[in-house]
């Protein structure tokens, strides 16, 4: 039983009755009621400030940094329940894993304002803010519930240090909050890919379904995804409706996968394109899709392969154009460069 | 609470849950006889990330605020979480997807910041709002 007393007249229940029910709202909505009134901010501050969300805690100090599951952070984001997450010990992990910590932080977890709480495990995170003493502004202000940058200045910054971080590995952009049911077959599949991918793919969905492009997206537009190899095309819920904060650079993609949903296919190029291509357009011969893999589930998608022939520039290289069934497992191919 | 009481023929007080409020329970307690018991905690926090609910359970749930908290209130006395926790979704519904202004109405509840307080909080949430 949920310890409480009288009805509260401002908060209509007991104050842990009030905090059984905004633990059923999802991080950040939940700053919305926060400006009820004064009461409801200091529950809900309260609430934040607690561990009584222990369920948004996401302890991947066990498990091995590597082999985390695309399916546990697709549970984390789709749920927007990034609130916490467990960092291992940096001392017991190697230099490359603290490599691939600082994207999960940088990338993921500031723009989002989940080091908040991360932010409560200063000896397990000392070393990356060590790296990056620059960054110490952004994680003072998101801990505090600050927009993360204070000036332009501050975000070139920002994006200068999250550039000098090199992303290793491909990464699967698009939704994590509103795929449908059939491509999770996918993402069962692609559960041993290594982390960058995954965590590139919340990045791209959760800000896309949040909405806090004004803030992120001009970071992501400035970087250079130098060893992306492969995109997986797969929802609408992804950045091809924003062909604007396309990165600036993709320049050793080879492999273009595309899911059922045939009506990606030209946003997607176009995105892809613009990437390519963005700074200078002779850099355009950079680009050389060597396949693209459409899973069929739909066959209207065969037809639309006519979209990369007639409409992408002539200097693009498509070596082999064919189609995998989505659901014969032995068809499905990991591209892992 | 049966097994604090030991003797079964012993009456059980509940001096917080009225009437009315506890034939609501019994009725839900009724239809919800057969469900299937969590078995631990992480059940419980598998299902706090859903504030699905099912129609019948909605269907009940169609109570005035009064009898809504009062539902809450009884299910936490009695210690029925999986009512609690029916009511909290329900509550959690009432909040989610409204603006600050549309809660208030819902809830009856007087806005007490001055214009300062809630710009300055309007501006900490800026980032998350859409």
């Amino acid at each position: 039983m949920v310890k409480g007393g009288r009805i509260n007249p401002v908060c209509f229940v007991p104050p842990e009755m009030f905090r059984e029910v905004i633990s059923y709202i999802p991080y950040p909505e939940i700053l919305v009621p926060r400006l009820v009134c004064r009461t409801w901010k200091k529950h809900i501050d309260e609430y934040l400030a607690s561990d009584s969300h222990a369920y948004d805690i996401i302890d991947y100090t066990t498990v091995p940094w590597f082999n985390i599951t695309i399916s546990g952070f697709l549970d984390i984001f789709r749920n927007g329940h990034i609130y916490s997450l467990k960092l291992p010990d940096e001392k017991s992990i190697s230099k490359e894993t603290v490599d691939h910590m600082s994207l999960i932080v940088y990338v993921v977890l500031l723009p989002l304002g989940g080091f908040s709480r991360a932010a409560e495990y200063p000896g397990e995170l000392t070393g990356l803010l060590e790296q990056h003493p620059e960054c110490v502004e952004y994680f003072d202000r998101v801990r505090k519930g600050l927009p993360p940058f204070s000036s332009d200045l501050m975000r070139s910054e920002f994006v200068k240090t999250i550039r000098r971080l090199e992303v290793r590995s491909e990464f699967l952009a698009g939704t994590t909050a509103l795929y449908p049911v059939g491509v999770s077959a996918i993402f069962d599949r692609l559960e041993q890919l290594v982390l960058p991918m995954v965590v590139l793919n919340a990045f791209f969905g959760r800000l896309l379904s949040n909405s806090s492009a004004e803030i992120n997206f001009p970071a992501l537009r400035e970087l250079e995804f130098i060893t992306c190899h492969t995109i997986l095309v797969h929802s609408w819920s992804a950045p091809w409706k924003y062909p604007e904060y396309a990165p600036s650079r993709l320049p050793n993609l080879n492999v273009l996968k595309i899911t059922n949903h045939s009506e990606l296919v030209e946003p997607a190029c176009v995105w892809i394109l613009r990437s390519c291509c963005r700074d200078v357009m002779p850099k355009l011969s950079l680009f050389k899709c060597n396949r693209v893999h459409f899973y069929l589930e739909d066959q209207e998608i065969i037809e639309k392969r006519w979209i990369l022939e007639r409409n992408g520039p002539k200097t693009v290289e498509i070596k082999d154009c064919y189609f995998e069934d989505l659901y014969e497992p032995e068809n499905i191919v990991y591209d892992l460069g | 609470m049966i097994e604090d009481v030991g003797d079964a023929s012993t009456e059980i007080p509940i001096p917080n849950v009225t009437a009315n409020v506890l034939k609501k329970v019994l009725e839900w307690c009724e239809h919800h006889k057969g469900d299937p018991i969590a078995a631990n905690e992480d059940d419980t926090d598998a299902r706090k990330k859903s504030t699905d609910i099912d129609e019948w359970d909605q269907k009940f749930m169609q109570v005035d605020q009064e009898m809504l908290f009062e539902i809450i209130l009884a299910a936490n006395y009695l210690d029925i979480k999986a009512l609690l926790e029916v009511g909290c979704k329900t509550v959690a519904n009432m909040i989610k997807g409204k603006t600050p202004e549309e809660i208030r109405r819902t809830f009856n509840i007087q806005n007490d910041f001055t214009p300062e307080e809630e710009a300055q909080i309007r501006r900490e949430n800026e980032w998350a709002e859409d």
